[in-house]
C-alpha cells in the first residue's frame, strides 16, 4: 500500500477514536469528539497539500 | 521502669491503596497496551487502546517504519527510541524477536515511522490516563 492519502485516513481513524476515547466520558462525547479530530487531521492535510501545489514549480 | 508506649512507637506509612493500585494499572498499561485500564475495570477503554496502539504500530512495522535504537552522532534518535519504548510489549517483542532494519529508501518508510512512533506516545498517554483512574482523578 502506498496510497498516502488512504493511509493518512487511516493515520486519522486511529488517532481519532484514541483521542475520542481518551479525553471524552460518554458514547456520544467521544464520537462527536473523534470525528472533530479526525475531520480535521484528514481536512486539514489535504487543505495543506492543496495549498503547497500552488508553491510548487511551474504551477 | 515503665513500659514504652506502643502507640507513641514511629511507623511508616502505609503505602495509600488507591496509589499503589494507580501505578500497578499505569505500568500494566506501558507493558500491554490496555491492560491497566482492564485491571481498572475499564473494559471498553481497554479494548480500545489495545486495538488502536496495536494495529497503528503493526501497520508502521508492515510498511517498513523504523525500530529505533540509539545511535551514536543522532542524538534525536534518543526521543525517537523513547516514543516507540511507549508502545510496551509490542516494541520490545519485535527489538528482541525480529531484525526489522527499516529502509529509508522506502516509499512507506517514513509512514511506517510515523505509525510506530504514534503508537508508543498514544501509549504512554493511556498509561498516564490508567494512573489518574487509579487515583480517582477520573471516572
Amino acid at each position: 500500500v502506498k496510497d498516502h492519502l488512504l493511509l493518512m485516513t487511516v493515520y486519522s481513524l486511529g488517532v481519532s477514536v484514541f483521542f475520542g476515547t481518551l479525553w471524552r466520558d460518554t458514547p456520544r462525547g467521544r464520537f462527536r469528539y473523534g470525528a472533530v479530530i479526525f475531520a480535521s487531521l484528514v481536512g486539514g492535510s489535504v487543505a495543506v497539500a492543496w495549498l503547497m501545489t500552488l508553491l510548487a514549480p511551474g504551477s | 521502669l515503665s513500659e514504652p508506649d506502643s502507640s507513641a512507637v514511629a511507623r511508616p506509612p502505609e503505602p495509600d491503596p488507591s496509589v499503589t493500585r494507580a501505578w500497578i494499572a499505569a505500568i500494566l498499561a506501558w507493558i500491554i497496551p490496555g491492560g491497566g485500564h482492564l485491571f481498572l475495570g475499564r473494559r471498553g477503554r481497554a479494548l480500545v487502546y489495545f486495538l488502536v496502539v496495536v494495529s497503528m504500530f503493526g501497520i508502521g512495522l508492515l510498511l517498513g517504519g523504523k525500530i529505533y535504537s540509539i545511535e551514536s552522532g543522532a542524538p534525536l534518535t534518543f526521543f525517537a527510541l523513547f516514543a516507540e519504548l511507549g508502545a510496551g510489549a509490542p516494541f520490545l517483542l519485535v527489538k528482541l524477536l525480529v531484525s526489522v532494519p527499516g529502509d529509508p529508501a522506502g516509499a512507506t518508510f517514513e509512514h511506517g515511522s510515523a505509525f510506530m512512533l504514534t503508537a508508543g506516545m498514544m501509549n504512554l498517554l493511556a498509561a498516564l490516563d490508567a494512573h489518574d483512574i487509579g487515583l480517582g482523578r477520573k471516572p
